[in-house]
């Protein structure tokens, strides 16, 4: 009962004690701050970096697959190694229908298209049906395409990125026999005064 | 009432610390959270794409599987959209569509994990036959001056000479080719091949004065082999041999085996189809006629010691297909076959008229006279094409029979949007829902139809 008493009138908190509060609370929420701050640039960074790396690999893989659907003949405007175009025409082979109604199917073929480096927006890749003509289509494939590949300092005749390619494009496109080979640079800001730069590359044949 | 406010002085100084606690605490975790459904979002995405890409070779080893099925005489079509066949970890079916004249579309889903894909094909029917490579030896070809050999379709029709216009295309699609080498055209005579001349792969092509050939003079790449012929056995029927008083006999339709046939001069043997016919010695005398008639039905001819069609006598096929008629001889030994002491050839073919039909005789030496015109194909151990004859390939032969296996020749491919059925449309992996249903998809080689079988 004594114990009750005597303390019963204290119910602020000393000055120390408040101090002492102030200075942990401050601590952990620095910590926590510094921690987030942290995780969430690692973070921001990842989804970017990871971002860049799925568009690109997209893009790479459309493109891919349009060549090996094209008509080897039909594919015109590359150069041989160690030029390269920014761009590829083609024709897809599109099955076969019975379009007179004999009885008989017929191969049919699709319209010209074209993949191509486009600067419309900035750099981009663009598919292309019917390039040129009143039906044209087109689409944007990827965006943040430089107009030259990672490492090519630009129309200077020398393969500075060493990949065996003179001034090559950010779509660098070579044919080598019925393969093409297809190079893909983006390059775009990392959101903290940096880019990020992805270069991917496969080479595919032409099924047609 | 003391010990009462004790405690509430207690409780109000502890929960303001929770409190404070309790956000960090919360804000920490929503925040891990985030991360964690980014981190999770990030890994479905890339096991999407792996699974898109496991999908699309699912696809090709499905048009893989119908390319092998057709070129072993299935149908091409390999499970079923609700029965498909299994690979690996994921499952694919198949579908074959016919598009006439030996072409069929493949379409094939392949489906693993989250990932789907659909390819098609269009693949071209080939014969894998002797009778495809037209007029073939296993050893010397000579294809004697003024000898012509073309082509023509049996499908568009019976043969018509060509008609060669200044200025048009050259003629192709004849073949005429050789395991060792080819000698087309002599001293005398214009001779044309209106198509490939070949010679195989060691052998050398000899060009007579006045030889035109249109096609290809490349050498196979790999010998042609010429398989040995599987007899059938059926009961000896013994021998048959005509006579003026009954001048013409017919041997019906069925599988029969004869002995001997021997149509003697001034008489006539008629075979009618659908046929199986063997017999040992086949003698045709001279003023004497062989008629075929496969209207009603195919005929095959085995002959397996002696095939004697002598100067002077007819052969005769009426319009007939030439794939419906196949005269195969397996005689190889060059024995006195008549008692006359002089050795006779297994093969000898002086008559007049016309065959269409294919003559097969891998042991053989098989000379084909300006006399006989063959439209259709011949192969023999050694052939020779005489001097002023006209030989006839029908490029029909090129395409394998529904029950003929040969590999098919690719002729397109795409990338085809996916099917409306209701196993694409799972959000989940298809193998792992199918056994939930009691389903186990068989293997792709178990998975086949027969031509002529539709999947249900």
């Amino acid at each position: 009962m004594k114990r009750t008493v005597a303390h019963t009138p204290r119910r602020g908190f000393t000055l120390l004690e408040m101090a002492v509060a102030l200075v942990l609370f401050a601590l952990v929420i620095g910590n926590v701050y510094t921690i987030l701050g942290g995780t969430s640039k690692a973070m921001g960074e990842r989804s970017a970096s990871f971002e860049a790396d799925t568009q690109a690999r997209r893009a790479l893989d459309r493109i891919a697959l349009a060549i090996v659907g094209s008509f080897e003949d039909s594919i015109y405007d590359t150069s041989e190694t160690p030029n390269s175009q920014a761009q590829i025409n083609y024709v897809e082979y599109l099955g076969m229908t019975d379009t007179d109604g004999d009885g008989t199917s017929e191969h049919v073929y699709s319209d010209p298209m074209r993949i191509a480096l486009t600067d419309d927006a900035g750099g981009e890749v663009t598919w292309f049906e019917s390039p040129g003509g009143e039906a044209e289509k087109r689409v944007i494939w990827v965006k943040d395409v430089p107009p030259f590949a990672i490492g090519e300092i630009g129309a200077n005749g020398i393969d500075d990125n060493g990949n065996g390619l003179i001034d090559e494009h950010g779509l660098a496109l070579v044919k080598e026999g019925r393969s093409v080979r297809i190079t893909i640079s983006l390059r775009r800001s990392d959101g903290a005064g940096g880019f990020l730069e992805r270069e991917l590359s496969t080479t595919v044949t032409c099924r047609n | 009432m003391k010990l009462q406010g004790f405690r509430t002085a207690r409780t109000s100084r502890r929960g303001g610390a929770m409190i404070a606690a309790l956000l960090v605490v919360f804000a920490v975790a929503t925040l891990s959270m985030i991360q964690l459904q980014l981190d999770l979002s990030k890994a479905r995405e890339q096991r999407t794409a792996v699974d898109t890409k496991r999908a699309f070779y699912m696809a090709e080893a499905g048009l893989a599987e119908a390319f092998q099925g057709i070129a072993s005489g299935k149908s091409g079509n390999v499970g079923t959209a609700d029965e498909p066949a299994r690979f690996a970890n994921g499952i694919f079916f198949t579908t074959a569509k016919e598009e006439g004249l030996g072409r069929v579309t493949l379409t094939s889903t392949g489906l693993c994990g989250a990932g789907r894909a659909t390819l098609s094909i269009v693949v071209e029917r080939t014969s894998s036959s002797i009778a495809s490579l037209g007029f073939f030896g296993d050893e010397l070809v000579n294809v004697e001056g003024g000898a012509t050999i073309d082509s023509y379709d049996s499908r568009q029709g019976k043969y018509t000479p060509p008609v060669i216009m200044v200025g048009s295309p050259p003629l192709v699609g004849a073949k005429v080719g050789s395991n060792q080498s080819l000698l087309v055209g002599g001293s005398s005579g214009t001779t044309n091949v209106y198509g490939d001349a070949q010679p195989g792969p060691s052998g050398v092509l000899v060009r007579g004065r006045n030889t035109t050939i249109s096609g290809s003079t490349a050498p196979f790449l790999t010998a042609n082999m010429l398989e040995a012929i599987v007899v059938p056995t059926y009961r000896d029927q013994g021998s048959v041999t005509t006579s003026p008083l009954k001048p013409i006999v017919t041997v019906p339709a069925g599988e029969r085996s004869f002995s001997t046939l021997h149509v003697t001069a001034l008489t006539k043997l008629v075979i009618t189809g659908p046929a199986r016919i063997v017999v040992a010695d086949l003698v045709v005398d001279s003023l004497g006629e062989l008629s075929v008639d496969a209207s009603k039905g195919p005929v095959e001819l085995y002959v397996t010691d002696w095939l004697a069609l002598k100067s002077g006598s007819k052969v005769s096929t009426g319009n007939a297909d030439p794939r419906s008629v196949s005269l195969l001889v397996s005689a190889s030994q060059v024995v006195d076959q008549d008692g006359n002491g002089s050795l006779d050839q297994p093969v000898t073919l002086a008559a007049t008229g016309a065959l269409q039909g294919t003559i097969y005789a891998p042991g053989a030496a098989v000379t084909i006279p300006s006399s006989l015109q063959v439209s259709g194909a011949a192969s023999a151990k050694r052939l020779t094409i005489g001097a002023g004859a006209r030989m006839h390939f029908d490029t029909s032969l090129l395409e394998a029979g529904a029950n003929e296996s040969g590999l098919p020749r690719l002729v397109g491919w795409r990338l085809v949007e996916l099917p409306n059925v209701p196993v694409v449309k799972l959000r989940f992996d298809a193998l792992r829902a199918l056994k939930l249903n009691g389903i186990t998809p068989v293997r792709g080689d178990s998975a086949h139809f027969d031509i002529g079988v539709l999947p249900p």
